[in-house]
C-alpha cells in the first residue's frame, strides 16, 4: 500500500487493499508469446476484480504496424482463450478502451519519443500522473537497448508530477556472471536499482509465498527447522514435456540457466533463510540474499553435481524422440536437460546439512517439490518389540505444483498386540481445502510491481551471487569435469543422479 | 487447482439418528473412513477450520443452510451445524450429511461435516445444549442468525458466549431503522463480534469508492466535497444505503445536523466543523439494494452506478480532461457469496460500528 494511499481516509478500517495509482504499463514485445498468454490476460483479470484504477492503461510497443484497434483485437483473442476466468464482453470493452499500441523496432530513437508522447496525452486525459511500467517482454538480447533508448528520450526518470518509473525484467537475466554483469552495467546507467524489477514467476505462485507461511506463521515448525533436526532438504522440479518447440531457445540455455539460477534456488533461498523483522521488500530479500552468500561454491564439481541429456524413450505410454532429435537442436548437442547437485550453506543454522537441487525434461510426472527429511530419533526403541529394522524418518513435502499441498510422514502404531510401527502420510491439499481458483502468479506480480511491492522480485545481489555459485560449473562442464550422461526419456535421470545421493547415504524423495 | 479433483462438490446424505453426540462422531467417523477407502493413496487429513452454526427458523434457515454450504465448503473445510426449531417435530432429532471433492482416482475429501438438529418451538435451550457438546474444540465459532436481527431476543445466552463472530443481517429486518436499531443495541451489549451482512454487501461500492480518492492528488478532492447522493431499497430505503451513507459521513468525520428522515427519502446537511456536505438518499427505482452512489466537489463527480444486469458496475470520474469510466464485474449478492465473504473479512468492526451510528444519525429528525 503505498503513502498515498494511507492518507485517503475513506481508506481507514478497511483490510488492507491493494489498488494501485492509476499508471500506464507498456509493454516491449507487446505482439509476443507472453503478452498473449500471460501478460495481457493477468492484467484483465485484475481489472475484472476492480483492482486496477480508473485512469490505467496499457501501450504495446513492437515492430508490427499495428493500430489500437488491431492490438485490441489480437489481444481480446489472447483474453478468451488464455484467461482464467471467462471474457465478459462488457468488462473487456472497458478494459480495452485503455490499450492502446505504438510500431516501432527497439533501436528506433524516434519510436520512444512517439512512446512519449502517448504517454504524455495519457496522462493528460485521465490523470494517470506521469506513473509508468515498462514491461519487457523481449529477448534478453534488447534489454540494454530498450534501456538505452528510455534513458535517452527521458522515459527513465519521474516526471514533474511526481510520477514514478519502474522497469520488470524477464529471466533470464545473464547467460554467466560475466553477461549478468554487463547487463546490469548497461541496465544500472539508466534504472536505479530500486526501479528495476527481475520477475521470476516461479515466486508468484501461491504455494511458494506459502512456503514462508508455513514456516513463519506457525509456531511449531521453526524450532525444529535446522541442522539439529534436519537431515537433509531437496529440491525438485520433473517436467513430462521436452522442449516443446523451444529447442532453439533451449539450446542456448539448458536446464542450468533455465531452471536452477533461478526458479530453484529461489525456492531453496525461501526454504533456507532466517526468518524477517517485516515481510517488505528488503527484509526478505535480505535475508534471501545472505543465504545465496552462504552457500559455499561447489568444490568437486565432477562428484557433487549431475548433467544428462534425455534419450529416445516414452511417456505416459507415448514414445517420445531424444532430445537430440528435438525441432531446433543440434544433432551432437551437449546441453543438459537434467541436473542435479548438492549444495552446502554453511552458516549456523544449515552447517553440514546437504541441500540436493534436481531438475529435469521428460521425466515420469510433472511436480514440483521441497522434500524435508528428518533425523531419526537417537534410540530406535520399537525395533526389539517388532518395530522393524530400519525406522522411516520423517518426512515433510511442501508440493508446489501441480497438486499443492503439504504432507506429513510420521510413524503410526498398528493396532494389535505387537509394537509394529507403520508410516503413514497425513496430506494438506489446497485444491480439496480451500477450492478457491487462485490468481495467477502474473496477475500477483504485476499487482506488485505496479504497486511498488519488490518482495517477491529479486535483487541484483542475489542474481549476482547465483551467478558467482553457478558460473564455475558452467566452466567445468564445459571443460569436461563432468560428462553430460542420458537418461531414457520417462526415467528418473540418469544413474549418476542416484549416485550423487546415494555417495552421502541417502536416497532421492519420490515425487 | 489439484488436477484430480472434480469441478463439483458432492453431497454425503445419511438418515436421521438420536441426538447424542457420541452417535453423530461415530457416523463421521464411518464417513471419513468410506470416503479414505477409495483413496489411491494412504493419506488422509480431517481437515476443519471453523465450526459454522446456523440458527433460525426452518423453512428460510434450511434453505439458505443448503444454498450456503455449498460456497462456504469449497473455502472453508468446517463443521456446520444447522439449528432449527419446527412446529411439525415431536422430540429434538438430528441428522447428518457431509460434502466432499470427489477425486479423479475414486477417492473423495471430506471438507464440510453437516449436523441438522430439529428442535420443537420453545425448546432453543435444548437445541443450544446439543451445539455446544458438537462444535470442534479450540476452533473459532460463526454463528449466523438468519431472519431478524435481534440476537438479544432469539439466541439462548450460551451460543451467543460461544460464538467468536455473530452474523446478522439488518435488510432481514421489516423495517430498516429498527434493524439498524437494534443491531446497534446488541453491538453496545454484547462482546461477540457482530458482523452486518447488509454492510458485507457494500464491500465493493465502499471499496470502488476508496479507490477514487487513493492518489495523493485525488485524495484533495475530498475536501472540496458538496454532496453525497445515495439511491438503494425497494420501496424504502436499504440499510446498505443508509451503511453507505453513514461510511462516507463518519470516515471523513461529518456529523449530521440539520436532517429530513423518511423511510423513502432522507436529507440532511452534514458538517466537520467548516463545511457543509449534502446527503440525500433515496430508494432505488429498479429496486436494487444498492444502485448509485455519486459524490460531487467543486469541480468533479465521482459516480458508481449498477448496470443493467447486476452482474457489472459502471465507475466514473468526470474529473480530469475526459471524463474516466471503467466496468467492472460485481460479486453476487447471494447469501452463499455474501457470508463467505464475511468469514474471511478482517476489516476493523469500528469502521462498521461508526457507519452504523451515523447511520442511524440521519434518520434522526
Amino acid at each position: 500500500m503505498t503513502a498515498e494511499t494511507l492518507a485517503n481516509p475513506l481508506r481507514t478500517g478497511m483490510r488492507v487493499q491493494r489498488t494501485p495509482e492509476a499508471c500506464a504499463v507498456v509493454v516491449f514485445g507487446a505482439t509476443g508469446d507472453l503478452t498473449a498468454r500471460k501478460l495481457v490476460p493477468a492484467l484483465y483479470n485484475l481489472a475484472r476484480l476492480r483492482m486496477l484504477p480508473g485512469g490505467f492503461s496499457v501501450v504495446g510497443f513492437a515492430r508490427r504496424d499495428w493500430s489500437d484497434e488491431q492490438f485490441r483485437a489480437v489481444m481480446k483473442e489472447a483474453v478468451a482463450k488464455f484467461s482464467r476466468a471467462p471474457l465478459q464482453e462488457e468488462i473487456w470493452d472497458s478494459f480495452a478502451r485503455g490499450l492502446h499500441y505504438v510500431s516501432g523496432t527497439f533501436d528506433d530513437a524516434g519510436a520512444y519519443f512517439r512512446l512519449g508522447q502517448r504517454l504524455l496525452a495519457q496522462d493528460a486525459a485521465h490523470g494517470a500522473g506521469g506513473n509508468r511500467l515498462f514491461y519487457l517482454a523481449t529477448p534478453p538480447d534488447s534489454y540494454a537497448t530498450i534501456a538505452h533508448h528510455l534513458g535517452t528520450a527521458e522515459l527513465a526518470r519521474g516526471t514533474k508530477t511526481g510520477g514514478w518509473v519502474r522497469l520488470v525484467v524477464e529471466k533470464p537475466y545473464g547467460r554467466d556472471l560475466a553477461s549478468a554483469r554487463e547487463l546490469d552495467r548497461d541496465v544500472g546507467t539508466v534504472f536505479r536499482e530500486r526501479q528495476i524489477y527481475r520477475i521470476d514467476h516461479y515466486l508468484g505462485k501461491e504455494t511458494v509465498q506459502n512456503i514462508l507461511v508455513f514456516r513463519f506463521g506457525n509456531g511449531i515448525f521453526e524450532p525444529i527447522w535446522n541442522r539439529r533436526y534436519v537431515d537433509n532438504v531437496q529440491v525438485s522440479v520433473g517436467e513430462t514435456v521436452g522442449v516443446e518447440g523451444r529447442g532453439g531457445y533451449y539450446e542456448q540455455a539448458g536446464a542450468l540457466r533455465d531452471m536452477v539460477q533461478n526458479h530453484l534456488l529461489q525456492v531453496l533461498s525461501l526454504v533456507a533463510m532466517e526468518p524477517v523483522a517485516s515481510f517488505t521488500g528488503d527484509a526478505v530479500r535480505d535475508e534471501k540474499a545472505k543465504v545465496f552468500h552462504a552457500v559455499t561454491p561447489i568444490e568437486d564439481i565432477g562428484r557433487d553435481t549431475v548433467r544428462a541429456q534425455y534419450a529416445l524413450g516414452a511417456i505416459l505410454g507415448e514414445s517420445v524422440p531424444g532430445y537430440r532429435d528435438e525441432e531446433g537442436v543440434d544433432p551432437r548437442s551437449n546441453i543438459e536437460t537434467f541436473t542435479a547437485m548438492k549444495l552446502q550453506i554453511e552458516n549456523w543454522r544449515w552447517a553440514d546439512v546437504p541441500f540436493y537441487l534436481r531438475v529435469g525434461k521428460r521425466l515420469p510426472k510433472r511436480a514440483t517439490e521441497v522434500a524435508i527429511t528428518f533425523k531419526t530419533p537417537p534410540l530406535q526403541l520399537f525395533r526389539q518389540m517388532g518395530g522393524g529394522d530400519t525406522p522411516t524418518p520423517n518426512l515433510l513435502v511442501l508440493r508446489i505444483q501441480p497438486d499443492e499441498g503439504i504432507s506429513l510422514r510420521f510413524g503410526a502404531k498398528v493396532p494389535g498386540t505387537r509394537s509394529d510401527v507403520r508410516p503413514v502420510n497425513m496430506d494438506f491439499r489446497y485444491g480439496t481445502s480451500f477450492g478457491a481458483d487462485p490468481p495467477e502468479a502474473y496477475e500477483r506480480l504485476l499487482l506488485d510491481a505496479i504497486i511498488g511491492d519488490s518482495t517477491l522480485f529479486t535483487r541484483w545481489d542475489s542474481v549476482e551471487a547465483a551467478w558467482e555459485l553457478l558460473t564455475p560449473v558452467l566452466d567445468a562442464w564445459g571443460n569436461g569435469e563432468r560428462p553430460l550422461e542420458f537418461y531414457d526419456a520417462g526415467s528418473w535421470g540418469p544413474d549418476g543422479a542416484r549416485e550423487l545421493v546415494e555417495q552421502d547415504g541417502r536416497e532421492w524423495h519420490r515425487m | 487447482m489439484a488436477q484430480d479433483v472434480a469441478p463439483a462438490l458432492e453431497r454425503l446424505l445419511d438418515q436421521f439418528m438420536p441426538v447424542e453426540p457420541r452417535d453423530i462422531e461415530a457416523a463421521f467417523d464411518r464417513i471419513w473412513q468410506d470416503a479414505s477407502s477409495g483413496a489411491y493413496d494412504t493419506s488422509s487429513v480431517r481437515l476443519r477450520v471453523s465450526n459454522f452454526i446456523v440458527w433460525g427458523g426452518e423453512t428460510e434457515a434450511s434453505d439458505r443452510f443448503d444454498h450456503v454450504m455449498e460456497s462456504l465448503a469449497q473455502r472453508h473445510p468446517c463443521r456446520a451445524i444447522l439449528a432449527v426449531t419446527a412446529t411439525e417435530t415431536g422430540p429434538l432429532r438430528s441428522a447428518i450429511s457431509a460434502h466432499c471433492w470427489r477425486t479423479a482416482l475414486g477417492g473423495r475429501h471430506i471438507c464440510s461435516e453437516e449436523i441438522l438438529l430439529q428442535g420443537r418451538p420453545g425448546g432453543e435451550r435444548e437445541v443450544a445444549s446439543v451445539v455446544l457438546a458438537l462444535v470442534v474444540s479450540e476452533l473459532p465459532v460463526h454463528l449466523w442468525l438468519v431472519g431478524e436481527p435481534d440476537p438479544r431476543r432469539r439466541l439462548p445466552e450460551e451460543l451467543l458466549e460461544l460464538a467468536d463472530r455473530l452474523y446478522v443481517d439488518s435488510a432481514a429486518g421489516a423495517v430498516t431503522p429498527v434493524a439498524l436499531r437494534t443491531i446497534a443495541g446488541a453491538l453496545d451489549e454484547t462482546e461477540t463480534a457482530l458482523v452486518d451482512l447488509a454492510w458485507e454487501r457494500t464491500n465493493a461500492w465502499r471499496e470502488l469508492a476508496a479507490q477514487f480518492f487513493d492518489s495523493g492528488t485525488s485524495a484533495s478532492q475530498l475536501d472540496r466535497l458538496t454532496q453525497i447522493e445515495i439511491a438503494g431499497g425497494a420501496g424504502q430505503i436499504s440499510s446498505a444505503a443508509l451503511l453507505m451513507a453513514g461510511w462516507l459521513a463518519s470516515s471523513l468525520d461529518l456529523s449530521p445536523a440539520s436532517v429530513a428522515a423518511a423511510n423513502t427519502l432522507v436529507e440532511a446537511t452534514c458538517y466537520d466543523g467548516t463545511r457543509g456536505v449534502q446527503i440525500r438518499i433515496t430508494p432505488s427505482p429498479a429496486g436494487m439494494e444498492l444502485e448509485r452512489v455519486a459524490l460531487t466537489t467543486g469541480d468533479a463527480e465521482f459516480t458508481i452506478a449498477l448496470h443493467a444486469d447486476s452482474a457489472h458496475m459502471h465507475v466514473r470520474s468526470d474529473w480530469h480532461a475526459e471524463p474516466v469510466h471503467r466496468t467492472v464485474s460485481r460479486e453476487p449478492d447471494s447469501d452463499a457469496f455474501v457470508v463467505t465473504a464475511a468469514i474471511e473479512d478482517t476489516s476493523a468492526p469500528d469502521t462498521y460500528g461508526g457507519a452504523l451510528r451515523t447511520a442511524l444519525g440521519l434518520l434522526d429528525a
